[in-house]
């Protein structure tokens, strides 16, 4: 619940239509991409540090819990008000602030979308390398708080290794400036201890980047196979063989099916699975690279192989992968993804295994996902009309994900553990592994006020989420991964 | 507590470490400051253990790797026990199909390249003095070479640590695959962190496949500005040297000593270096010596094998071969495209300091760093804080990497610096109440 005083001072802040309390309008921050649901006291949205941290003090003050969202996208429930509290929404802070091309670096507010920046920056021939599924609609905050990856991952590094500097706002309200924006500096990496902590540490209201040359020269490979098996020992012996692709990326016959017919980006539906395979750079080595690659397709029972040379080829082929996860409403009205990472040398053994998991529980897997380094997204297809239908589904995602860690992986390679995974922290870490990342909420003093509950196991304090209270995510046909 | 009160309690303590007092102390020193006992643990368990110990008794502790990099930081405030992790120097995991490798902390970088040559992979973090330097140190102390312009630094290639930590024993994040966002990523706070917050026992990385083909070449310039200009136009854009480096005249001259490359005059020297496949370094080289010629240098050679291999060791192990040690080594770091500007505030201190320095720069990361082989001490704390405000002025900074003795902490080896000093108070109070690693040698007294 919220006081009559809270809103008021929210109001005095913020102005009256920065800050949403009638129900008929929260019900549309109630969820995120996962499949749970939270119930905020309050959204608001600021467009400046001083409000965010003006915010900050009026919650910590009444004792409600901050909610830092973006576009909403995050797949681990990090986003949802579970213990009630402020959604404090970013999404109207996303000027692009710095444009410095000789060092090529922007400094961008929290709210901007992922792929605008790369959008702003083309005409000087750069981008932004981290390139989640849902780059049209997720933001660059968003992608701070998960550490985000993307298909172009594999061989130009996660989100963490793209961010230099940080201008947060802290738990008490201070705002304080973290890293080197660009520069080499002593002290502590707090830049790479808040990415990726998932919201619950500190809240960034600027954020200065990395950007890309774009590169010289871009092929992407589409390898076909008449079987799962044969497309992922194809993926280690890439890696084996000592090529680090820019994306390697397996989708199965299921999602063919589902993304064909709906996008026409060329994959045959009678394979097995495609391997989307690409490679950038100087056009000696993308030459290169791209026939020896070829070769080792075909070595490893590809049959047949195709290269697509111009930009619309290429975007036709990569609008199949990302745009696979929409086309799943073709086939099922929801779905339930994972992210558990394997080392790659048991992608084969894995994968078939996520299968069968599936089959023992009668549900169709789909999968899709970044084989090249081993973090797997099988999609769990299902109807939540079905009574006892999602319960069932969590269950066989925590045998997937039980599987995953068994084989010395991680429950999460770039979706974040959020609300929906942290019960099964201690899989992979101890309770001192837990304590000693405990500890960074306390020298933050974070906790109750920022995220709670989100990241790491329930204690005393969070609020039951238990399987009786999940709902299903209803599709939507641009719903992106 | 008497040192040997502290000996016998280690040794009850931790069975199997090997602990040395009194004249065993010998080479176990510290900013010149000698601890009252030292200890070498078999186990991380005893690193931890050791850890308990000293937050029970009030010992000051300080770890040591290779002792490659001591110098590094202010001289503790207290030293009671140096443990030393060289025992520590196993191979954990090695997965050469899945590109990752898990260590010890107390293995040197020069067994572990000798192993991972064995299978064509490389870990590329080419710190100096590779023979003794370890992981673990190399870690703490984020050193970096060369390559780090390809590659980054540490950050970029560890994927999970364990380190023992004074209040919670040992602990661990990150894992053993490539992608991983499970857990607060603790590594990083251990990551240049100087062993302030806990000691590093064990480190998981990613490799990188060896290239299979390698080309360099140096260009000789007639000013500091054009080859800067070069090099910017080099980094601006699509080629990927490994490596690019710019090499003052005075330190030029000393890389070269005893080689028939002998430098003439005061020229600045650019080093490139490609990696990759044969076909693109070829292109590459041929790419940059045009720019190098285009942009007026008058010499560009091409490197022998032998020759590069030369020139990068020498720049990496810079200043710190027992050869050729520096007294006073500054590294200002600045934006990339501003590295001329940190290079000419390292000629000005050389002016107030009436002694030119060797200068090395990475115009790719913003780094120049000025040795200095005798430096006058009175004049150097005035220098550094003059260095100092000229670098603030573009936002950049200075850390003082070596001094002579007795400069330190008369200069902070570290400088004021920034917004969030709180925060990290707060977290060495929060990991290390008691203040039991390293005290005063990091950071804002940390």
């Amino acid at each position: 619940m919220i006081s009559r005083r809270t809103v008021n001072d929210l109001q005095k802040l913020l102005g009256k239509a920065n800050v949403i309390t009638d129900p008929g309008d929260l019900i549309a921050f109630e969820y995120d991409g996962t499949i749970d649901r939270g119930w905020p006291s309050a959204v608001v949205f600021p467009t400046t540090a001083e409000q965010v941290s003006g915010v900050v003090k009026i919650a910590a003050r009444d004792g409600l819990p901050i909610v830092p969202r973006g576009a909403g996208t995050g797949l681990s429930g990090g986003a949802l008000a579970t213990e009630g509290g402020i959604v404090l929404v970013m999404t109207r802070m996303k000027r692009i602030l710095e444009l410095d091309l000789e060092n090529r670096i922007a400094v961008v507010e929290p709210g901007l979308v992922n792929l605008e920046l790369s959008k702003a920056v083309a005409k000087h021939g750069l981008y932004y390398a981290p390139d989640p599924s849902s780059q049209k609609a997720c933001t660059i905050g968003g992608n701070v708080a998960e550490n985000s990856g993307g298909p172009h991952c594999l061989l130009y590094g996660v989100t963490t290794n793209h961010v230099l500097g940080l201008e947060l706002v802290l738990a008490d309200g201070e705002i304080v400036r973290v890293g080197g924006w660009g520069r080499e500096r002593p002290g502590y990496d707090l830049t790479g201890i808040v990415v990726g902590s998932e919201g619950t540490l500190a809240i960034a209201t600027r954020i200065c980047v990395r950007l890309l040359r774009e590169q010289e020269s871009v092929r992407t490979l589409l390898a076909i196979f008449d079987s799962v098996n044969a497309a992922s020992s194809t993926v280690s012996a890439v890696i084996r063989r000592g090529y680090v692709p820019a994306a390697l990326e397996m989708i199965d016959r299921v999602c063919i099916k589902a993304v064909e017919p709906v996008l026409h980006c060329g994959f045959p539906l009678d394979a097995e699975a495609v391997l989307l395979i690409e490679v950038d750079g100087l056009n000696e080595f993308v030459d290169a690279a791209a026939s020896e690659i070829e070769n080792l397709c075909s070595e490893f029972g590809a049959r047949e192989v195709r290269q697509a040379t111009t930009k619309a080829e290429r975007e036709k082929l990569w609008a199949g992968r990302k745009g696979a996860f929409g086309a799943f409403g073709s086939l099922f009205p929801n779905y339930y993804i994972l992210d558990g990472v394997v080392p790659r040398t048991q992608l084969m053994r894995i994968v078939d295994e996520i299968y069968a998991i599936g089959e023992r529980y009668g549900f169709t897997v789909a999968n899709v996902f970044h084989a090249g380094d081993g973090n797997l997204h099988p999609n769990i297809l299902f109807d939540e009309r079905v009574p006892g239908a999602t319960e069932k589904v969590l269950e066989a995602g925590g045998e997937i994900l039980r599987l995953c860690t068994a084989a010395g992986g991680s429950l999460s390679g770039e979706h974040g553990i959020g609300l929906e995974k942290r019960e099964y922290m201690p899989l992979t870490f101890s309770p001192a592994d837990l304590a000693a990342m405990a500890t960074l909420k306390a020298a933050f003093r974070s906790e109750p006020l920022l995220n709670p509950c989100k990241a790491f196991p329930a204690h005393a304090g969070c609020g039951e989420v238990g399987a009786g209270s999940h709902k299903a995510q209803p599709l939507a046909a641009d719903y992106y991964v | 507590m008497s040192a040997a009160a502290i000996a016998n309690l280690l040794s009850e303590t931790l069975p199997h470490a090997q602990v040395l007092s009194g004249a065993g102390l010998d080479g176990y020193e510290l900013a010149g400051a000698r601890p009252l006992a030292a200890v070498r643990p078999a186990t991380a368990a005893e690193v931890a253990d050791t850890l308990r110990l000293a937050g029970q008794q009030g010992w000051a502790v300080s770890p040591v790797g290779g002792g490659t990099m001591l110098d590094l930081g202010n001289p503790p405030s207290r030293l009671d026990l140096l443990i030393d992790l060289s025992a520590l120097n196993a191979v954990v995991d090695y997965q050469p199909d899945d590109l990752t490798l898990t260590v010890q902390a107390g293995i040197t970088l020069a067994r572990l390249d000798a192993l991972l040559a064995e299978h064509s992979q490389v870990l590329p973090l080419d710190v100096p003095l590779p023979e003794r330097a370890t992981i673990g140190g190399a870690l703490a102390c984020d050193a970096a070479g060369p390559l780090s312009l390809r590659y980054g630094t540490a950050r970029d290639l560890v994927i999970g640590m364990q380190a023992a930590l004074p209040r919670h024993g040992l602990a661990r994040s990150g894992g053993k695959v490539v992608k991983n966002v499970a857990g607060y990523d603790l590594a990083k706070l251990h990551i240049g962190g100087l062993g302030t917050l806990g000691i590093i026992t064990e480190v998981t990385f990613k490799l990188w496949p060896a290239a299979p083909g390698h080309g360099s070449l140096v260009a000789s310039f007639d000013s500091l500005t054009e080859a800067h200009a070069v090099a910017q136009q080099i980094l601006a854009g699509q080629l990927f040297p490994a490596a690019l480096e710019l090499v003052g005249p005075r330190a030029g001259a000393a890389l070269a000593a005893g080689s028939r490359a002998e430098p003439e005059g005061e020229q600045w020297l650019l080093a490139v270096r490609f990696m990759g496949t044969f076909a693109a370094v070829q292109r590459q080289t041929r790419d940059v010596m045009t720019l190098c010629t285009q942009g007026a240098a008058p010499v560009v050679t091409a490197l022998e094998p032998e020759q590069r291999t030369r020139l990068f060791d020498g720049i990496r192990d810079y200043g710190r071969a027992a050869e050729r040690t520096a007294a006073l080594i500054l590294r200002a770091s600045v934006l990339p495209a501003q590295t001329a500007q940190a290079i000419a505030v390292l000629d000005r201190t050389g002016i107030r300091l009436a002694a030119a320095p060797e200068i090395l720069a990475r115009p790719g990361r913003g780094t120049a760093r000025g040795y200095w082989r005798e430096p006058a001490p009175a004049e150097a704390v005035r220098a550094v804080g003059s260095a100092r405000a000229e670098l603030a002025k573009l936002g950049g900074n200075l850390v003082v990497e070596r001094a002579p003795a007795g400069l330190l902490p008369a200069i902070d080896a570290w400088g004021p610096d920034g917004s969030d000093l709180g925060l990290m108070r707060r977290l060495k109070q929060a990991y290390d109440p008691d203040g039991v690693l390293n005290p005063g040698r990091f950071v804002h007294g940390i």
